[in-house]
C-alpha cells in the first residue's frame, strides 16, 4: 500500500463500515468481504489483509456478543467445548497461511468463498417442532450447569425454549475445520458452524448463531496473535476498518428488523460469487487492473 | 464481572486507543502504514501505530478475557468439567502465541 491518505483512511474505514453492517444483518463475519477487497483492492499482501480481518472479527464478535451473551441466546458451554477444536484449527490455519504462497491462498479463498455463496442462497434451517413454555416479561435464557443444555426466550414464538445437545463429534469435526478456514484466510467460520449445529447437534438456529458469534472471536484471537507475532498486523490501516465494522455491526444489529435479510442474502450471494472469481483469476496469475 | 459487561469494556477502551491513534497519525498527515510486531509494541512504527497496536491488542484480549471470566464463574458455582474446558481453551491460545513467536 502507498502513503496512508485521508481518503485512503475514510476508504478503509467505509469498508468496515460496510462489511460490518452486511455482515451482521446477514449473519456472517465481515471477513469474506474485508479480505479480497483489501487484496484487490487497496493492494494489499494476502497475510496482512488477513490479519486485519481477523481484528475485525473479533470487534465484530464482540460488539454482537455483547448483547447476545446478556439476553441468553448464546450457549457459553457449548461455545468453549467447541472451542476446543476450534481454535486447535485456527493455529492450525495461521501457521499453514505463514508459509503458503499467495496463489495458493487465494485459490482456497475463491474456494471458500463460492461455498459460502451456495451456503447462503440455500439457507438451509432444520425443522423442528419444539414446545414453548410461557415465561415472565424479564426473563432470559440460561444453561444448565453441568451439561451442554439450556433454554432460551423466543420473541418470535413468544416463549420459553428448551433444548439438548446432540452428535457432539460433528460439532467437533466442524468446528476444527471452520478454525482452520478462519486461521488461513481471516473469516469467522461461522457459515460453516451454524449449520453444523443447526443441522448436526439439533440446536435452534437462534442459539447456534448466538453461539457462533461468541466463537468467532476467540477463533480469531487464536490465530491473531501468530500474525500479529510475525509483523503482519499494519496498525494503522487495521483501526480505520475496525472503527467502521464497529460502527457497521452495531448499525447492522439495530436495523435488522427493517431489513429483508432474503433479498440481502442473494445480493450477497452474487457478490461473493463474482469476488470468488476474482480471486480465483488472481490465483491461477490473471489480475485486473494495479 | 459479567462476561457481558467485560466485553463491552474491552471493546470501549481497545476503541478509545484506536481513535487517538488514528487520530493523532491524522494530525501528523500522510505516512506509509508499517507493521508492528507482538514483541517489538513499544518499539516498532511511530507514536500513533503503537496507540493504536495497543487497542488492537486490547480488542485481541477481550475474548480471551471472556473465555477465563466463564472459567472462574463456573468454577465458583461448582461446575468443575466445563471450568477445565475453558482452561484447555486457554492454555491452547497459549499455545498458539508462543508459536507464533516461534
Amino acid at each position: 500500500m502507498n502513503a496512508l491518505t485521508l481518503s485512503t483512511l475514510l476508504a478503509l474505514a467505509g469498508l468496515g463500515l460496510g462489511a460490518g453492517w452486511l455482515g451482521a444483518l446477514v449473519g456472517i463475519g465481515g471477513g469474506v468481504i474485508i479480505v479480497p477487497a483489501l487484496v484487490l483492492g487497496f493492494g494489499l499482501d494476502f497475510q496482512v489483509a488477513v490479519a486485519a480481518s481477523l481484528v475485525a472479527v473479533i470487534a465484530t464478535s464482540t460488539t454482537a456478543g455483547s448483547v447476545y451473551v446478556g439476553r441468553g441466546i448464546a450457549n457459553m458451554r457449548l461455545a468453549l467445548t467447541l472451542e476446543v477444536a476450534t481454535t486447535v484449527g485456527a493455529i492450525a490455519g495461521g501457521l499453514a497461511a505463514a508459509v503458503l504462497a499467495e496463489d495458493v491462498l487465494a485459490g482456497i479463498f475463491a474456494v471458500v468463498m463460492a461455498a459460502t455463496a451456495v451456503l447462503m442462497l440455500r439457507g438451509a434451517q432444520r425443522p423442528r417442532d419444539r414446545t414453548v413454555e410461557t415465561v415472565p416479561e424479564d426473563a432470559t435464557g440460561w444453561e444448565e450447569s453441568g451439561t451442554l443444555a439450556g433454554a432460551y426466550i423466543d420473541d418470535v414464538r413468544g416463549g420459553l425454549v428448551r433444548y439438548r445437545v446432540e452428535h457432539l463429534p460433528v460439532g467437533w469435526s466442524v468446528s476444527l475445520l471452520a478454525g482452520g478456514v478462519s486461521g488461513m484466510l481471516g473469516v469467522g467460520g461461522g457459515f460453516l458452524k451454524v449449520p453444523a449445529m443447526n443441522l448436526g447437534m439439533d440446536v435452534p438456529v437462534k442459539v447456534a448463531a448466538a453461539t457462533s458469534n461468541f466463537m468467532i472471536g476467540v477463533t480469531a484471537a487464536a490465530s491473531v496473535f501468530i500474525y500479529f507475532a510475525r509483523g503482519f498486523v499494519e496498525p494503522l490501516v487495521v483501526a480505520p476498518l475496525t472503527l467502521g465494522v464497529i460502527v457497521g455491526s452495531w448499525l447492522g444489529t439495530h436495523s435488522s428488523g427493517r431489513a429483508r435479510p432474503e433479498i440481502l442474502k442473494r445480493v450477497m450471494a452474487l457478490i461473493l460469487a463474482v469476488v470468488a472469481i476474482q480471486m480465483g483469476l488472481r490465483a491461477v496469475g490473471v489480475t485486473f487492473g494495479g | 464481572m459479567r462476561i457481558q459487561t467485560l466485553l463491552r469494556v474491552g471493546l470501549g477502551l481497545a476503541t478509545t486507543l484506536i481513535v487517538v491513534g488514528t487520530g493523532i497519525a491524522l494530525g501528523e498527515g500522510e505516512r506509509v502504514p508499517v507493521p508492528v510486531r507482538l514483541a517489538g509494541l513499544w518499539r516498532d512504527g511511530s507514536i500513533p501505530d503503537r496507540v493504536a497496536a495497543t487497542g488492537i491488542l486490547i480488542l485481541a484480549l477481550t475474548p480471551v478475557a471472556g473465555v477465563v471470566t466463564l472459567i472462574w464463574s463456573w468454577w465458583r458455582e461448582g461446575d468443575r468439567r466445563f471450568a477445565l474446558v475453558g482452561i484447555v481453551v486457554v492454555a491452547v491460545l497459549a499455545v498458539g502465541v508462543l508459536l507464533g513467536h516461534a
